[in-house]
């Protein structure tokens, strides 16, 4: 079992710090026995993370972006936090093709939910969002069965 | 992000390269447009993503624009030689029942009914770069 381990980082919410974010959690997941394609699956969902907090979270105002990976248990949980304008309607936002921003897809929770094992999203108007999400490496999630 | 532009005839070729996410979606669709503003007789597209080592749901919104670019002036759009994951992206996102996608640069632009002979012109030109790489050129580049 790999050792318990955390890593944290704060960047100002500017589109070109997205593959910075990405990049660096991918790395730090990699400490765990993820496949190529699980570390694709954690970039996207890092990268639409971090992308919502730019696009939708600061519209008048420049603000940061924190985030916090940890390897527990075999898992990395990912939570990706912004202090600003917060999800009017989280259920609406988690539908495919909504988008309160025009000329985009409305993907971006989909993705998320659809690669990691578990994703919440709290969010208060005017506070912040706070996304938090799981992921088990597949090997892992095999070999734990087998030996139950 | 690495974008080169190719014209033959009537068809415009973007050959990506890198990560296509928030950041350089805009310098893709930047790059795209002003070229489809210029040249009004383009009708057809081919984007060859052979280079593109990620994408995300801004760089799929960024292809699908292009796409309803294309479709304004009634033209078509079709995407070339793709990773396994972008691939997995684009199909996951159903981008691919919109814009055809093809594995290899040739099948897309006989698709897109470039004549034999500009299909010769490609090879050539292609074939023109190689040699600018191997030539030490660009050595330790590649």
């Amino acid at each position: 079992m790999a050792t318990n381990n955390y890593m944290k980082m704060e960047f100002p919410a500017l589109s070109v710090n997205v593959g910075l974010a990405r990049i660096t959690v991918a790395s730090f997941a990699s400490q765990l026995d993820f496949t190529v394609s699980e570390i694709n699956e954690i970039k996207v969902a890092v990268s639409e993370a971090v992308t919502n907090a730019v696009i939708h979270a600061y519209r008048e105002k420049v603000g940061n972006v924190m985030i916090q990976a940890s390897l527990k248990n075999g898992k990395i949980e990912i939570i990706v936090k912004d202090e600003g304008s917060g999800i009017e309607n989280i259920d609406a936002a988690k539908k495919a093709e909504y988008t309160t921003v025009e000329g985009r897809m409305g993907l971006g929770f989909v993705f998320m939910e659809s690669f990691m094992d578990e994703l919440t999203i709290q969010s208060v108007p005017e506070q912040g969002t706070i996304v938090r999400m799981v992921k088990t490496p597949v090997d892992a999630q095999i070999i734990d069965s087998n030996e139950r | 992000m690495d974008i080169s532009t190719e014209v033959l005839q009537d068809t415009l070729i973007v050959r990506l390269q890198g990560e296509l996410d928030l950041h350089t979606a805009s310098m893709f669709r930047d790059e795209v447009d002003n070229i489809l503003s210029r040249r009004r007789r383009i009708t057809k597209v081919m984007l060859s993503l052979n280079g593109v080592t990620f994408i995300d749901s801004s760089g799929l919104g960024a292809l699908l624009g292009r796409y309803k670019k294309i479709m304004q002036r009634g033209g078509r759009i079709v995407i070339a030689e793709m990773s396994p994951g972008v691939k997995k992206l684009l199909e996951l996102s159903g981008v691919n029942k919109i814009i055809p996608l093809f594995d290899t640069e040739w099948e897309a632009l006989k698709k897109l009914g470039l004549s034999a002979i500009s299909l010769e012109q490609l090879k050539s030109n292609q074939e023109e770069n190689r040699r600018m790489y191997t030539g030490g050129l660009f050595n330790g580049d590649k």
